[in-house]
């Protein structure tokens, strides 16, 4: 029985013994063609075709836009505060303000 | 024969003939190498796919310093083991919502009876069992039989694609060998019983 078993397992392992390789699918190369194709389509967008100095350009705007929003409204805000603060003393005359002091 | 090193160079500069040229040179032996480990063709032929997509988008960074055989079954064996963890993890996460889903379907993974295309056919059947049991190896020696008893490439090659010396390989064949013996063991008095049912 256990030569049996021996002999049935050895026949087993033996089993591989003159073995061809598996052939690849005749059809093969084309759909590699395929995925390189696609994966090439889904690449251009980001690819040679937008030069860098765009792209840095439209961060250089981005930046600076805001800043010159940022100070023109500043300016604007600081000049009518000017114009606020010229009506007080006509205030003081006409009322007699600080006369007093 | 090609010349291999130029047609690295040239698919490196993007040349999609030199591409079809390995290919043609190349495909049966990866894609033998790729069935021994995935057992189903479709699988095969994707990651045959994904090899080859590989080469050409890596070829640039090839440094020459091993043989192009040598890498190409390098990418080869990765890409086998990849899909395998994955699946492996796939079946576990298919196990566990399986618990909590009793209508899910998720268990699909369930390895059916692979038969080699290449094998003799009188050795079908106890080539099944063969197949069975090197699914339960462990990678490197699952890598090291496969490469050597399938592929029948020599052991010094098959060091260098593992990055091993030949001496580990060899052990890792032996060592392979005998679990596979032992899980072949495991499995015979069933068949023992079996037979002894039937012939009654």
């Amino acid at each position: 029985m256990n030569m049996d078993k021996d002999n049935r397992i050895n026949e087993i392992m033996n089993s591989l013994e003159g073995i061809q390789r598996a052939k690849a699918p005749r059809d093969g190369f084309a759909k590699i063609e395929q995925a390189l194709s696609e994966k090439n389509r889904q690449l251009t967008p980001l690819g040679p075709s937008t030069p860098n100095w765009i792209k840095v350009a439209a961060v250089v705007a981005l930046l600076i836009c805001p800043n010159i929003w940022a100070a023109s409204s500043f300016f604007k805000s600081f000049t009518s505060s000017n114009t606020t603060n010229d009506a007080y003393p006509q205030l003081i005359n006409d009322f007699n303000l600080y006369a007093y002091e | 024969m090609i010349e291999e090193n130029k047609c690295i160079e040239a698919i490196a500069n993007g040349s999609q003939e030199a591409l079809e040229q390995l290919f043609t040179h190349y495909s049966d032996r990866v894609y033998n190498t790729l069935i021994s480990y995935t057992k189903n063709t479709e699988d095969a032929e994707e990651l045959l796919q994904d090899v080859f997509v590989t080469i050409y988008h890596t070829a640039h960074s090839f440094q020459f310093s091993s043989s192009i055989s040598t890498w190409i079954y390098r990418i080869a064996v990765n890409k086998s083991l990849d899909f395998l963890r994955k699946k492996k993890s796939q079946k576990r996460a298919g196990i566990f919502t399986s618990i909590y889903l009793k209508n899910s379907t998720e268990i699909k993974y369930e390895s059916p009876d692979f038969v080699h295309p290449g094998v003799k056919l009188e050795n079908k059947e106890d080539a099944k069992l063969l197949f069975r049991a090197i699914d339960n190896l462990s990678e490197n020696q699952k890598t090291a039989f496969i490469l050597t008893q399938i592929e029948g490439l020599p052991h010094k090659e098959v060091a260098e694609i593992m990055d091993q010396s030949r001496k580990s390989i060899e052990s890792l064949v032996q060592r392979a060998k005998q679990n596979l013996k032992q899980a072949l063991e495991k499995h015979y008095p069933d068949r023992g019983i079996k037979n002894k049912n039937t012939s009654k």
